[in-house]
């Protein structure tokens, strides 16, 4: 059968499972056995189901994966967000919109700790948005900031979304990590902006300021921002050094988180279970999801789609900006119906190899890969993070509201990307620093 | 039997592996950081931290799958099948699950196969701290048994319970 034909019939089969609901991991794995049992034999897609998983699970660079989880959710559980948030609040509320740039702030902040921007989004509407409506903020609007600047985990370190691409593209993590970090900034710089913007036009959306607590007051908060500090400093710092590599630095990470809740009395019993069951939950859904990637990527190599896709590429003289175009707008239309996680690992099997035939920098990749990715959980009308807020809030915000409010927050992501695209060191700068 | 039986005994063999997990997680944790500081302390480090980390790992996502499959906390696309009926979205439900349960069954039936030969030929780890693999290798057979389990048990809710959806399905152990 022709590779091209092959790969095409696999990935519409894949496409109409995942439409009636079969969850997408079972789906990749499902296509995956099955074209290699009619491609290859069935012998050979038995062995694949017998050596991938347990060879894929049991390798220490994946440790990395349920480290960072769990120190996240341990530091959500033992209330770091409440903190943060507050302490951001008390130093912004002079400015008019203070909340939401005390969310800005917070989430930035707790995006370094957690690597998650589900859970990222769904903390933060528990803390910030009940504040946000009580005095008065846009609805909407604030819905839309806390969705928007939870993707901020996707970024800035520990990323889980970094971690899965280093994975399946067999880079390096701790580089990746690091590149995260000023694209991470800038995106923060960029929501803030276009919050400033948004209340210049729509006065009515952010309540005068009030300012109310004394410097003291102000200073005093910060003592609840130690433990961050602390944990950043023990795990960026870590791996930036090159002391822990990211597997260490997770395992060190998780740990201390847990000490850091002990010490501060933070974390009661069930607060901890709950952690550990997240983080279970999570590592299950993750690494099944990367079996049945495994699986899937196996069939399109064996297939020959993946050698063809890239003649066809070369052949065709395809420019890196067109590529890059279309990579653009296949991850804006499937950001929009498939979940983050699985759209990187039904599409990087494809899309990295031309990359890299194109010679185009496998961590500025990542970094764009990464950037879409985000734009994708907060892309109407399936954008994860949009409906992380919409449960979290409780029927305190209607999902219509969610999607309006979101929209100025996509904007900045966007702009955020054409910095990116025209200044490519921007990600590059810090991994190339800690080489040398 | 009751159905509230076989539930039960369900529910408890999920608690079961979860704990598993949890303890693996923490073996990970604790391992991976004492790891770090007697390398960093004591210019040494604890002998195979990275090889009992791998098993650890191997260990918590296999006996922490049944938890994920009761929560249904596997990501699934849910935008074309709202559109349908309470009675069609059963039917898929139902469907899908078995699907699932199907390849599910593939894969422990492949572990089986591999802790069994494992087990024959006293598979051991390599490197500084040599133990036996083939117990992780088991514990991902029980793991993906009570999994197909889990999976058989919401073909069958979706079917007898036509009120039933995915929440109420993932009802708390």
């Amino acid at each position: 059968m022709d590779p091209i034909l092959a790969g095409v019939i696999a990935i519409a089969v894949l496409l109409s499972l995942v439409a009636i609901r079969v969850p997408v991991a079972f789906a990749m794995l499902g296509v995956g056995f099955v074209g290699l049992c009619l491609l290859r034999s069935p012998l050979f897609a038995l062995i694949q189901l017998q050596t991938v998983p347990y060879a894929l699970v049991a390798s220490y660079t994946f440790v990395v994966v349920p480290m960072f989880v769990l120190m996240g959710s341990i530091a959500a559980e033992s209330g770091l967000i409440k903190d943060l948030y507050r302490a951001a609040h008390i130093w912004l509320e002079e400015l008019k919109g203070s909340l939401y740039y005390a969310t800005v702030v917070g989430s930035t902040l707790f995006a370094a700790i957690s690597g998650s921007t589900i859970v990222n989004s769904a903390m933060f509407t528990r803390v910030a948005l009940p504040e946000m409506i009580k005095f008065n903020y846009h609805r909407g609007f604030s819905a839309g900031c806390i969705a928007g600047v939870g993707t901020l985990a996707a970024l800035i370190p520990p990323s889980l979304s970094f971690v899965i691409y280093g994975i399946l593209t067999e880079q390096s993590i701790g580089q990746l990590l690091i590149a995260g970090v000023i694209p991470g900034l800038l995106t923060a710089v960029m929501f803030i902006l276009v919050i400033k913007v948004t209340i210049w036009i729509k006065p009515s959306w952010a309540p005068e300021p009030a300012a109310r607590h004394s410097y003291r007051e102000r200073f005093q908060s910060l003592g609840a921002i130690w433990p961050v500090t602390v944990l950043v400093l023990l795990v960026l710092g870590g791996i930036y050094t090159g002391i822990l590599p990211p597997s260490a630095a997770g395992a060190v990470g998780a740990v201390g988180a847990l000490a850091l809740a002990l010490l501060r009395r933070s974390i009661s019993a069930p607060g901890l279970r709950s952690s550990f069951e997240a983080t279970i939950s999570m590592t299950a859904v993750i690494f099944i999801i990367l079996i049945g990637g495994m699986l899937f990527s196996r069939f399109l190599l064996a297939s020959g789609f993946v050698t063809e896709m890239n003649l066809l590429v070369s052949d065709n003289a395809v420019s890196t900006f067109m590529f890059m175009a279309s990579l653009v707008l296949v991850y804006f239309v499937l950001g929009m119906f498939v979940d983050p996680m699985s759209m990187m690992v039904m599409t990087l099997p494809v899309f990295f190899p031309i990359s890299q035939a194109m010679n185009i920098d496998p961590i500025w990749f990542g970094v764009i890969v990464i950037k879409l990715v985000e734009i994708a959980v907060i892309t109407p009308p399936v954008g994860m993070n949009l409906f992380a807020v919409v449960s979290g809030a409780e029927g305190k915000v209607k999902t219509s509201e969610v999607f309006v409010g979101v929209l100025p927050f996509l904007v900045a992501e966007l702009l955020a990307l054409s910095v990116l695209f025209l200044f490519p060191s921007l990600a590059t700068y810090l991994p190339e620093q800690m080489m040398n | 039997m009751n159905i509230k039986i076989i539930d039960k005994t369900l529910a408890l063999m999920t608690a079961a592996c979860t704990i598993g997990a949890a303890l693996s997680l923490a073996v990970m944790a604790f391992v991976g950081a004492g790891d770090i500081f007697g390398i960093n302390v004591f210019q040494k480090g604890i002998p195979g931290a990275n090889q009992i980390a791998e098993e650890a790992l191997a260990a918590a996502f296999f006996l922490g799958l049944p938890f994920a499959q009761r929560k249904a906390a596997h990501v699934d696309v849910d935008i074309l099948t709202s559109l349908f009926s309470q009675k069609v979205q059963n039917r898929l439900l139902a469907f899908t699950q078995l699907f699932v349960a199907c390849m599910l069954t593939f894969l422990a039936w492949k572990a089986f196969d591999a802790a069994q030969r494992s087990y024959q030929v006293n598979e051991t780890t390599m490197g500084a701290l040599i133990f036996a693999i083939w117990p992780v290798k088991t514990a991902m057979v029980v793991g993906l048994v009570v999994s197909i389990f889990e999976a058989l048990r919401q073909v069958i809710l979706s079917i007898f319970a036509p009120v039933t959806n995915q929440q109420q399905m993932s009802q708390a152990i």
